[in-house]
């Protein structure tokens, strides 16, 4: 399973999917020049778990949750529709029998970004906490 | 408007790059204030302008896009426009667009947004369709424009967006 790490930039964020070490991130802002190129590649990657899930799967992440840390600054309008997309394809996981978590990181100021994320909540099945930081 | 002291200004062409220089100038010269939300939504709503002026930019050939911001403040009163040249075959749409989120209450545009945002793709010019509603989500102001017609093809739109800093009006 590959690994996507991406290092942040002004405009697009630190992503680190390591499915071998059970840690899932992404943190910073985005405004990424290419909105479907930078998220596509997200997307694909969540294609690639859905299609290894399987019975020891199951059981793997029963006993070590996957849990993917979301931690915006912020993210302009073209990226709000990829990141529901793969809040989306986290919620499919979960619906598909894997054990699935998100964390909605946010700083404690910015009201706007924790609403943002409880309205992605009304949309989905997968549990979700939201940490102040 | 004599009262207004000018955070900055810019004209002159715009590309993805400059966007990335003015919003560096925005958070060096943005005064300090009791109210960091009010930064970060004038913060959002900077962005959304500027991805707007440069996305639906009419530019002839032989030009660069080009576009004019001014971002003033006066008494926890921001006012940012945002200006650039448009297709005369966008412009009724983009009016018309504006005034309607105009007349809709915060619940409306938020339920519009969500509604969107399920629904949105992203367009050949990589906006999701969003963008005016997040503006508006984040100002809570009715936004105005101005339009100068330059020829039969293009004219010269001026919008522009109000924020509060709300800890200067909020009564405890």
């Amino acid at each position: 399973m590959k690994t996507i790490k991406i290092e942040e930039t002004n405009t697009s964020p630190y992503v680190l999917f390591d499915f071998d070490r059970n840690y899932y991130e992404i943190k910073g802002c985005s405004r990424p020049e290419d909105v479907v190129d930078f998220y596509g590649q997200l997307i694909d990657w969540f294609g690639e778990v859905k299609s290894m899930i399987s019975n020891e799967l199951k059981e793997k992440t029963a006993k070590e949750p996957m849990v993917f840390k979301l931690y915006y600054d912020y993210f302009n309008s073209s990226s709000a529709k990829y990141i529901l997309d793969m809040i989306i394809l986290i919620d499919d996981l979960f619906k598909n029998g894997l054990t699935v978590k998100i964390e909605w990181l946010y700083k404690r100021e910015d009201e706007d970004m924790l609403e943002t994320g409880q309205e992605f909540t009304d949309l989905i099945k997968c549990p979700i906490e939201f940490i102040a930081v | 408007m004599n009262d207004y002291k000018q955070i900055l200004s810019y004209e002159g062409e715009i590309t993805f790059e400059k966007i990335e220089d003015i919003l560096t100038l925005f958070n060096q010269r943005m005064p300090d204030t009791d109210c960091p939300l009010c930064k970060i939504r004038l913060f959002s709503i900077m962005v959304e302008c500027l991805e707007n002026a440069h996305r639906h930019n009419f530019t002839p050939i032989e030009q660069n896009p080009q576009i004019k911001v001014v971002l003033l403040h006066n008494n926890g009163h921001f006012e940012l426009t945002v200006g650039n040249r448009i297709a005369n075959n966008d412009l009724q749409a983009l009016t018309q667009r504006i005034d309607m989120l105009n007349r809709m209450s915060q619940e409306e545009i938020k339920s519009l947004y969500t509604k969107t945002i399920r629904q949105g793709h992203i367009s050949e010019k990589g906006g999701a369709g969003l963008g005016l509603m997040k503006i508006m989500r984040s100002s809570r102001e009715p936004m105005k424009y101005t339009i100068k017609t330059i020829d039969n093809d293009s004219s010269f739109i001026g919008i522009t967006t109000s924020i509060t800093d709300i800890k200067n009006t909020k009564t405890i």
